[in-house]
């Protein structure tokens, strides 16, 4: 193919010159005698140049109208995979309009098909439309990334030989040359797809995935536990799996008893879960493991959640607060809670009756026994204790906070583009990590401490550790600013969700992407993991949120019923409820075991998209705040449902 | 009913708006927004009176460099891409990020060594240790009083500077302390003064520098931080002496 292109570039410099024998020469030596005689083609390789194209401005209208015509009036089974072509189409004759200096031209075109296109669309051609002249063109975000990828379409065989052999009869020469340049048609075997499925997937940036975007295996599934027991039976010889026998006495007898059943449960390898050293985790240290075993101990208790017996919900409101409070996150055993204002500082207030303590000075630490089982009790000053303590240091609002398991850190991140490490003993800033250049959104420790990633407006998502001063991974793909990103449970992959409308799936320890997901019609401010980690769960500007299986990246759900934007989406822990908060002053509740168990009954493989459920069937209730939105939302240990929310008086 | 009250309120208003504001509220409509508070429209001419001021005075420089009359439309083009540069630059494009995440993906995650404090990154990228250096005594330069009422009006900070015996019980910061427009650190002025009042900017975690007041002359390096106006004020401030 490549050499015909050359060939053709050869013909139409011989035509320039006048070179006639030549010319007919050549074309009968290449075979290209059933080339039209005024046929253009693009035989530069400049990206830009790519627009180079002599048709005639006048007739781009007749030959978009002459396209849409052929999509409306082609059989029902292909119609509406063919319509899919009609935005791309439009938008690259708008570029090539306006690269060419037709101004005229292109904005008669925008204005009779600008409204036609899909709704989700209309933002991106709004913004289109301000670009009129070829100089706007150069450093624009939207054309850049129009002129240098190509248009993603998911086609079948048979609809695909229709519109080729339609433009090959009509000799459309504008619409086949920006088809050939621009849009890049993902070939599957199967019927077309009927209008409901074209759409669920549609409203990317870019088009569609691509079958080969989510190839690869992905290991969703969680890591094994460590063993525990070790820790707390030092002088007793260690114990057997499921062993509930009372083993040589001393201390330990009594507790070991009383923990075997909580530990006794081993844990099958899991074939969809990656291995433990897949990526380099940190040790569980003493405390992490009493902390670990605390948390054990607290989800013994907790309520089992489900559509009889539905959570109940504590909201926190904040007051006189509207315009400044940026962000709020609860920690994971629900006893802080860090609000960022968008005067660049932190507040920290306890949950509980406890109040926070500082770390005591250096001389006063001497002193203190280190053997003492209360040791961490002892080194903080009662004598300091503040019912709420205030960080500052950012330089911009901060739009997000992050606590780590054992709640002795914070991280914030803010509009300064930086993010900062904050201890919660001393309450100090530890660290600034600067490497974005643009105001970050979002920044999630992971669920096992050590690694945290950020993402910011440079269309990167980076992952980090807290001794890095540089970040260890940078995932880059997205074409528009990263909004939220999140850690999968096992701690092996990040979820981003952006605003060019897709959310993708990062391998850590490869940094490639894995899963690229579309669908969504706007913004995507919120991302969760299922409590099983086979399942995400976004939500967005559009207000819908989407459920996707990870095993193929497929949209298996969509969850219908707020009606403003989503901001905050949280799983039981029990993974059987998923709680979604809106600003629409909504938090509702969906049963998310149900869609499980629908789920699981249906059996997948790469290339059949399921049918995408909605929402209706699952919606268990909707709790309405009277005026204050949702900005977090958070299942405690014991299934108790937390939300944070600004009041907003008018 | 009262859509149509706004809308004549705001034809009225649109009236006695002066015209550069009513093209601001077109292009804010052109881009689809209706309402907005009525300070944006005067934060965004103020935006628009700066930068076009900006560019003007830029493109009259270029045109007095190629010794033109005049302003020409090259000198305003060339203006504004300066000005683009400078300013508004967004992020990187996609080629630069994937080259920069190629290199940065392909170096394997560091092993996490056992460690049982916080794991922090190396000391000069946190903010953990004090930011001031201590500077070893030198021998006594001339000698210049300086008025107590002088320190204590400006807020200038000041270096600790003790003798060398007493230094090591002291953290020796490694950050150096923040730029300052044109050291003039060189005016070194051992002072003698009884009860030194000084304001240390940033707030230290470690236990602060014990000051040694048992004989040794404390020689204070008044580091000027801030406008030239400040630093003008502090030198008619000196009392000369000797």
């Amino acid at each position: 193919m490549a050499n015909k292109n050359d060939i053709l570039a050869v013909l139409q410099v011989l035509k320039k010159y006048n070179l006639k024998g030549t010319e007919n020469l050549l074309r009968q030596e290449a075979n290209l005698t059933d080339i039209p005689e005024n046929f253009t083609h693009d035989a530069s390789d400049s990206v830009l140049q790519a627009y180079q194209s002599e048709g005639d401005p006048n007739s781009y209208e007749s030959c978009y109208i002459e396209l849409r015509k052929f999509v409306d009036s082609a059989l029902d089974i292909y119609k509406y995979e063919l319509s899919m072509i009609l935005y791309p189409v439009f938008v690259h004759m708008y570029i090539e309009l306006v690269y060419n200096n037709h101004e005229e031209q292109a904005k008669a075109l925008m204005e009779k098909f600008g409204e036609e296109q899909e709704y989700y669309y209309q933002d991106d051609l709004k913004r289109l439309a301000m670009i009129t002249k070829r100089d706007q063109m150069s450093g624009n975000d939207l054309t850049d990334t129009f002129k240098s990828n190509e248009f993603i379409i998911r086609i079948s065989r048979d609809t695909l030989s229709l519109l080729k052999r339609h433009l090959q009869e009509k000799k459309a020469s504008v619409v086949m040359n920006i088809i050939n340049e621009h849009l890049y048609f993902d070939l599957y075997e199967g019927m077309a797809r009927n209008k409901k499925q074209c759409d669920a997937t549609a409203g990317a940036l870019l088009g569609e995935a691509r079958r080969q975007d989510n190839k690869v295996k992905v290991y969703y599934g969680l890591l094994k536990e460590p063993d525990y027991q070790q820790m707390t039976t030092t002088q007793a010889p260690p114990p057997e799996e499921d062993d509930d026998e009372v083993q040589d006495g001393d201390k330990p007898k009594k507790k070991k008893q009383k923990k075997d059943p909580l530990f006794s449960k081993k844990s099958k390898t899991d074939p969809n879960a990656p291995a433990s050293d897949r990526i380099p985790l940190p040790q569980l240290r003493d405390n992490d493991k009493s902390e670990k075993i605390k948390a054990l101990r607290e989800a013994q208790k907790r309520v089992n959640l489900g559509p009889d017996s539905l959570p109940s919900v504590c909201y926190y409101t904040l007051l006189n607060s509207l315009y400044s409070v940026t962000c709020a996150e609860i920690s994971e055993d629900s006893s802080l809670v860090a609000i960022g204002f968008s005067d660049a500082t932190i507040k920290i207030w306890p949950l509980t009756p406890a109040k926070l303590r500082e770390l005591k000075s250096a001389e006063q630490l001497k002193d203190i026994d280190r053997d003492v089982d209360d040791v961490l009790v002892r080194m903080m000053d009662d004598r300091k204790a503040e019912t709420s303590r205030i960080f500052t240091g950012h330089s911009g609002p901060v739009y997000r906070c992050s606590f780590t398991f054992d709640r002795s850190l914070l991280l914030s991140c803010s509009e300064d583009s930086t993010i900062r490490l904050w201890s919660l003993q001393t309450w100090t800033c530890l660290v600034v990590y600067k490497g974005h250049l643009n105001p970050v959104w979002d920044v999630r420790f992971s669920p096992h401490g050590h690694y945290f990633v950020s993402c910011s407006h440079d269309k990167t998502a980076r992952v980090w550790a807290t001794d890095s001063h540089q970040p260890l991974r940078i995932f880059t793909g997205h074409l528009s600013d990263v909004d939220c990103c999140v850690f999968h449970p096992n701690s092996n992959y990040v979820a981003t969700g952006s605003s060019d409308r897709t959310v993708r799936l990062w391998d850590v320890l490869s940094g490639n992407h894995v899963r690229l997901m579309t669908g969504h019609k706007a913004s995507i401010f919120s991302l969760a993991f299922s409590m099983c980690g086979r399942y995400l769960a976004s939500g967005g500007s559009d207000k819908v949120i989407n459920l996707w299986d990870l095993a193929h990246g497929h949209l298996v759900a969509t969850l219908e019923g707020h009606t403003s934007t989503i901001h905050t989406l949280c799983f039981s822990r029990d993974g059987t409820i998923l709680a979604t908060g809106a600003l629409d002053c909504n938090l509702k509740l969906w049963d998310f075991s149900k869609l499980c168990e629908d789920l699981s009954g249906e059996n997948v493989n790469v290339s059949h998209n399921p049918d995408v459920r909605s929402g209706e069937n699952y919606l268990l209730r909707t709790f309405p705040t009277k005026q204050s939105p949702f900005i977090a939302l958070h299942f405690t240990r014991r299934n108790l449902l937390y939300g944070v929310g600004m009041f907003e008086s008018s | 009913m009262e859509e149509t009250k706004e809308k004549i309120k705001n034809t009225n208003q649109s009236k006695q708006l002066p015209k550069d504001a009513q093209v601001i509220i077109s292009i804010l409509r052109d881009l689809g927004l209706e309402s907005f508070e009525p300070r944006v429209i005067n934060q965004l001419l103020e935006f628009t009176y700066r930068y076009v001021t900006t560019i003007l005075e830029d493109a009259k420089v270029y045109a007095n460099h190629s010794k033109k009359k005049g302003i020409d439309l090259e000198d305003v083009k060339l203006a504004s891409t300066m000005l683009l540069d400078k300013s508004f630059t967004g992020p990187p494009p996609r080629e630069v990020l994937f080259e920069v995440a190629k290199q940065k993906n392909t170096q394997p995650l560091p092993t996490i060594k056992p460690h049982s404090g916080i794991r922090l990154p190396p000391d000069r990228h946190c903010l953990l240790a004090a930011n001031f250096k201590l500077r070893a005594a030198t021998s006594q330069a001339p000698t210049k009083k300086l008025v107590r009422s002088a320190l204590e009006g400006s807020t200038i900070k000041t270096k600790l500077v003790s003798s060398s015996s007493s230094s090591p019980n002291i953290n020796i910061g490694i950050k150096k302390t923040s730029t300052t427009l044109g050291q003039t650190t060189n005016k070194t002025s051992s002072v003698s003064i009884p009860k030194p009042t000084f304001k240390v900017s940033k707030p230290v975690n470690k236990p602060l520098p014990t000051v040694s007041n048992e004989g040794d002359v404390i020689k204070m390096d008044i580091d000027q931080e801030g406008s030239i106006i400040k630093r003008k004020r502090s030198e008619d401030d000196f009392d000369h002496l000797s």
